[in-house]
């Protein structure tokens, strides 16, 4: 028999199903590569410095509370699509090895994915850091009338809604971008431009002085506006166009979009992928609209 | 002697994928406030993108061939180095166009440097085992050029040469400094293994 005729004659195998203990053991295995990579290590010890350093010096967000989420963003949140994107393409440069196990790259994917946590988590903390020093220390407007981004001047649900956007929910986008593009794009240069694009992409919209409705089409919504004089920023206030749980909730459709168009590489469950992708593209949308009127 | 270079392709994807970006931005009614950001970050992809020429799938087979490391790389770094000048110089002709950059000589010369570290960094990975050292590089030379501009922020002193204004001594100084340390490493980094420095003789024939 040739060898073409046996290969015609062999039924392929369906893809495995993956049960929910393999896949918790997956994604436990793929956060522990992505806690000991140096580019979270880095950051994470960077983070831990500058908490101990606001115990130390008795200093809280000052005027402008919300300004750690930009460092929170930056260092867990686009460090980590660098992270996700190395992660997710060491699985084409290790594939002798990645064959040997029994489950199908989408769920090695979803389990890249749920790894992506370890980076939220990482965000949560840093926000409750800043919850507990701006807490014992409050911020302060200069006059002490003059508004700040937090609790007292704005109601509580809009300060926590914009913590949770601009902090963990930054850190846990980037890395879900990383493997969404690292998936679709995997050549050499994908992370390089990756980057380049996600940091354009949210300085464009940011750098909007008006305040407008263009902040909002960003990965990454800056809310609030600074009011300097003479170099010192003297108060804080949100973006008046803007409602925080609606962008909140922009912001976490789209971190379901990442997810849903990194699992949609593979054929599998496409019908499943496609519906969830449309409710979330339809939830983006409503809360695009919500978060503007 | 075959001197044919292989196409950096992830230069060529840097080049003009960052030189579209900036030519987007540039029509931008807001351009003016966004270009010198976006104009540093193409800088630093042009500049990390150099680590991509270090890299070399094929370094078991590539390295016992009879040519030393610097021939083996001289075609790729020329052909990458031409194609990161003629990026350079689209992006420097958007910014100046508006008026963005005053003195495009001394961010050139911050490009160059950079462009070195990277490729200090990626020869010493390759040194180490790494066939494909850009990989890791790259990105890591952008996120550096990033914490760097965040930081000055922080610092409210500039760390990087200035795009809108003339730089101190100090810093063009200590620029320079950074630049000669990362081209004494990619020369040390990049030596042969054995110390050869011309091509092996073909084994003598027996009569």
């Amino acid at each position: 028999m040739s060898a073409g005729l046996a290969r015609a004659m062999v039924p392929t195998p369906p893809a495995p199903d993956v049960s929910r203990a393999t896949l918790l053991a997956l994604a436990k295995a793929d956060a522990r590569r992505y806690a000991r990579h140096p580019l979270f290590v880095l950051p994470c010890v960077l983070l831990i410095v500058l908490m101990i350093v606001d115990y130390v010096q008795n200093k809280g967000g000052g005027t402008n509370p919300m300004v750690a989420t930009m460092t929170i963003a930056f260092l867990l949140g686009v460090f980590g699509f660098v992270i996700a994107h190395r992660l997710t393409t060491s699985l084409r440069r290790t594939r002798e090895l990645v064959g040997t196990v029994p489950v199908d790259h989408q769920a090695r994917t979803l389990s890249l994915c749920l790894a992506c946590l370890v980076s939220g988590m990482a965000g949560a903390a840093c926000a409750v850091h800043m919850l507990i020093v701006n807490a014992l220390w409050p911020p302060q407007g200069i006059p002490p009338s003059a508004p700040v981004t937090w609790f007292g001047d704005y109601p509580a649900v809009d300060v926590l809604a914009t913590l949770i956007l601009m902090g963990p929910l930054a850190a846990l986008g980037g890395p879900l971008l990383g493997v969404a593009v690292a998936r679709w794009a995997p050549f050499r240069g994908s992370a390089l431009l990756g980057v380049v694009v996600l940091v354009v992409a949210t300085a464009i919209p940011a750098s909007d002085d008006r305040g407008g409705a263009e902040r909002l089409a960003s990965a990454w919504p800056v809310l609030m506006d600074e009011h300097v004089e003479n170099g010192k920023v003297l108060s804080t206030t949100f973006v008046a166009s803007i409602e925080p749980v609606w962008a909140l909730g922009w912001v976490l459709c789209l971190c379901g979009l990442a997810v849903v168009a990194a699992l949609l590489r593979d054929p599998a469950h496409r019908r499943v992928l496609v519906i969830a992708g449309a409710a979330l593209t339809l939830g983006a949308a409503v809360s695009f609209a919500l978060a503007l009127s | 002697m075959n001197w044919r270079s292989r196409t950096p392709w992830p230069v060529v994807t840097t080049a003009v994928g960052t030189c579209s970006l900036v030519l987007v931005v540039a029509v931008l009614p807001s351009a003016d406030a966004v270009l010198p950001l976006v104009g540093r970050i193409a800088e630093l992809a042009l500049a990390g993108s150099a680590a991509y020429l270090i890299d070399d799938a094929a370094v078991a087979l590539t390295a016992v061939a009879p040519r030393g490391t610097w021939r083996r790389r001289a075609p790729t770094l020329a052909a990458g180095a031409a194609l990161l000048g003629v990026g350079w110089v689209a992006v420097l002709l958007m910014a100046t166009s508006r008026d963005l950059l005053r003195p495009p000589t001394a961010v050139s010369g911050e490009l160059v440097v950079l462009a070195t570290v990277a490729v200090a960094a990626a020869a010493t990975l390759a040194r180490r085992g790494d066939p494909e050292p850009g990989v890791r590089v790259a990105p890591g030379l952008v996120l550096l050029g990033v914490s760097l501009l965040i930081l000055e922020s922080v610092l409210r002193r500039p760390l990087l040469v200035p795009w809108n204004g003339p730089a101190r001594a100090g810093l063009l100084l200590a620029w320079a400094g950074v630049g000669l340390l990362a081209l004494v490493i990619a020369l040390w980094a990049s030596r042969d293994p054995v110390g050869r420095s011309r091509p092996m003789r073909p084994p003598c024939r027996r009569r």
